[in-house]
């Protein structure tokens, strides 16, 4: 749904909303407490109200951040949820249900920092919001895991764990810090996070080249730690998929190898991969200090096509 | 990141709720049933701590299991009790404090400071007791921590409640005061609880620690309380140290006319105005790069061009287009947009350069 659209579905009370916009810009804590306290208390159609002024926060960010980050905001805030705890607990739950479709809005940002807190605090006082908020993490992961930081908090103090592969769409997004911070907690969780990083290794079509590296050599790690063999490698060095081929070859080269490595190397040098990649490869295995395997490159140096790759592998330095 | 989720609970430490509880107290501004004086009629910090092993003892595995609720149960006994609990409470603290892991659990993780907030939102007179209590018991040592907690909070809590704790607010006003004229305690954190209390000292207080203030950090805290200030009484201050220092080069002055360029008072706008197109030697020059140190729209542009298009040195001209370009591309857009309008060939081409670059960076 698109930020207008969802402000539309909320709003009705532009008076208010407009009242609490001007404590915001005099950062009138007592104000602020006052009006929010007042709609707190109305039920859903007070909710509504809190909701779209969150929301027209939200839009002009830099009214989200003062509201959150100022002290006297905080300060109000804080004294609602001390003293209406049932009610705070209530708005929270029409803010998980409002947001849903809006996985970007700040809001849901701020309920995965604050609700465990406050959950925890009141023990088993609201089981039912505490499965609202289970469900919204899971829901957040499924639609690409904005906020995941907060999201991995919230699950730590929650104590939840929801299936490894919930995490699985957020490798696939773009933003890199969200997708590296989903392969950590999937790292975490062992064999079953590995589990997920199989599928998406398997899976991807456009992988992001330093997440595929990263999630290919754990799953080698892993099985070579367990079994010492390197079967994931050696199947996808022979993957169908051009990226996923040339990150199993280059990562391949750092673990012990035998005679049957080197014509598949080779293959790889003679292969359509870009000139500089191929080249990777060769600097990598000179990196690598595994003479053996240096060793019976150069002996096969005859093999490789490319007159320039032939020299660079038979250079001494 | 966990650092910004503790930015935002931390002030609630010291400060309410377990479900059903009584809400005692009345709203903001209205008169506290138990006038703070209670706790100096009792002789403040003249009770010495109170240290009783089994609730310390207690008091530490809560705060080793993170259980804030616990501690809240704990805590708020002793809370009710009027000056003979706060002395318990003093005690608590005082020996948390010795404690460097569980102190900063105590005052920095969330779901600890989470459950101070609940406990002192619910009983707002008693904890302003405690913090005035509290606040003389520690008040002669500047090194205390428990001190600097207060110097933290208590400015938040004392400005959202307004009058309603005139003695203790009138106490902290006090100590702050003291602390910039004896330089005690961190000035930083002086500066920031004058901000956070919303306090107002006298301006001739103000104005003779502005003349005495030799080093940088000092002025710009001064600076920066007069633009918090932002009345025409900070902006005839900061207008009298720039003509007493009479040096445009001076930290000073610059840091004078840096809190002017982030003044919204219209009188700042004028006495920045007024530098802007002085004669005087370089005033020109710090004046244009306080104004454009914040973000301008395009309507800018004419202030920039006039400073370029002027006799000012090549090397204040590359100073201003530099701050341009790193905060005001939209304006270094403008100047280049008339860089043919500009009489000086060196200086048309030093623009047209800055902009290129200025292009290349996006």
């Amino acid at each position: 749904m698109t930020r207008a659209g969802e402000a539309g579905a909320a709003l009705t009370d532009g008076a208010a909303v407009a009242e609490l916009m001007r404590h915001l810009a005099q950062r009138d804590g007592p104000g602020m407490y006052a009006e929010m306290e007042r709609q707190l208390l109305r039920g859903e159609d007070g909710h509504r109200v809190l909701h779209r002024f969150f929301h027209e926060c939200d839009l002009d960010h830099q009214k989200i951040l003062d509201l959150t980050h100022d002290e006297q905001m905080i300060f109000a805030m804080l004294r609602l949820v001390a003293r209406h705890p049932d009610e705070v607990a209530s708005l929270t739950s029409f803010l998980i249900r409002a947001t849903d479709s809006y996985p970007e809005s700040f809001i849901r940002r701020e309920i995965f920092n604050f609700l465990p807190v406050f959950l925890n605090h009141h023990g088993g006082a609201h089981p039912e919001l505490r499965r609202e908020l289970e469900a919204m993490i899971v829901r957040q992961l499924e639609l690409g895991g904005h906020y995941v930081y907060k999201i991995t908090l919230a699950m730590r103090d929650l104590q939840f764990n929801p299936p490894a592969r919930a995490f699985l769409p957020v490798l696939s997004v773009a933003d890199r810090e969200r997708a590296a911070l989903a392969f950590q907690a999937l790292v975490a969780r062992g064999e079953e996070g590995r589990a997920v990083l199989r599928e998406y290794a398997d899976t991807v079509t456009s992988p992001d080249r330093g997440l595929l590296e990263k999630v290919l050599r754990e799953l080698a790690v892993a099985e070579y730690r367990e079994s010492e063999t390197l079967t994931v490698l050696d199947a996808l060095m022979a993957d169908s998929r051009p990226e996923v081929r040339s990150v199993a070859t280059l990562l391949r080269v750092g673990f012990p190898a035998d005679g049957e490595l080197v014509p598949r190397l080779v293959e790889y040098l003679n292969s359509a991969e870009a000139l500089p990649r191929r080249r990777a490869l060769i600097l990598r295995v000179r990196r690598s200090g595994r003479e053996e395997l240096l060793v019976g490159l150069r002996q096969a140096a005859a093999d490789v096509e490319s007159a320039e790759l032939r020299n660079l592998l038979l250079e001494e330095k | 990141m966990i650092g910004r989720r503790v930015a935002v609970l931390w002030m609630l430490a010291l400060l309410a709720s377990r479900p059903g509880a009584p809400v005692v107290g009345e709203e903001p501004g209205a008169p506290a049933p138990h006038p703070t004086a209670r706790v100096r009629d009792a002789g403040m910090g003249a009770v010495p701590p109170l240290v009783d092993p089994a609730r310390m003892g207690r008091i530490e595995k809560l705060i080793d299991a993170r259980d804030g609720a616990g501690l809240l149960r704990e805590l708020e006994g002793p809370l009710l009790r009027g000056v003979p609990g706060y002395s318990v409470l003093h005690g608590v603290f005082a020996g948390l404090s010795r404690d460097t892991r569980r102190w900063s659990h105590l005052t920095t993780h969330y779901q600890i400071t989470f459950a101070l907030s609940q406990l002192a939102m619910l009983h707002e007179p008693e904890t302003a007791e405690l913090m005035h209590y509290l606040f003389a018991a520690t008040r002669s040592d500047s090194r205390s921590l428990i001190q600097q907690w207060l110097v933290g909070y208590a400015p938040v809590f004392l400005r959202f409640h307004g009058d309603r704790f005139p003695d203790f607010r009138r106490d902290l006003e006090q100590e702050l005061i003291r602390r910039v004229e004896t330089g005690d305690g961190r000035l930083h954190a002086t500066f920031a609880a004058i901000r956070s209390l919303g306090f107002r000292p006298p301006i001739d207080f103000v104005a003779r620690h502005l003349v005495s203030a030799s080093t940088l950090q000092r002025m710009q805290l001064i600076t920066g309380h007069l633009e918090d200030r932002d009345d025409a009484e900070a902006v005839a201050l900061l207008v009298k140290t720039i003509e007493s220092v009479a040096d445009f080069t001076a930290q000073k002055t610059l840091a004078c006319l840096r809190a002017l360029a982030r003044m919204t008072a219209p009188e700042a706008a004028a006495a920045l105005e007024s530098y802007l197109r002085s004669p005087a030697p370089g005033a020109a020059d710090g004046a244009v790069l306080a104004f454009f140190g914040l973000a301008r729209g395009p309507e800018s542009a004419g202030t920039a061009f006039r400073y370029l298009d002027s006799r000012a040195t090549p090397a204040g001209k590359k100073r201003l287009l530099g701050a341009l370009r790193l905060r005001n591309r939209e304006v270094l857009e403008a100047v280049a947009a008339r860089v043919g309008e500009i009489r000086d060939p060196e200086t048309r081409e030093l623009v047209a350069r800055y902009a290129r670059a200025g292009r290349t960076q996006r």
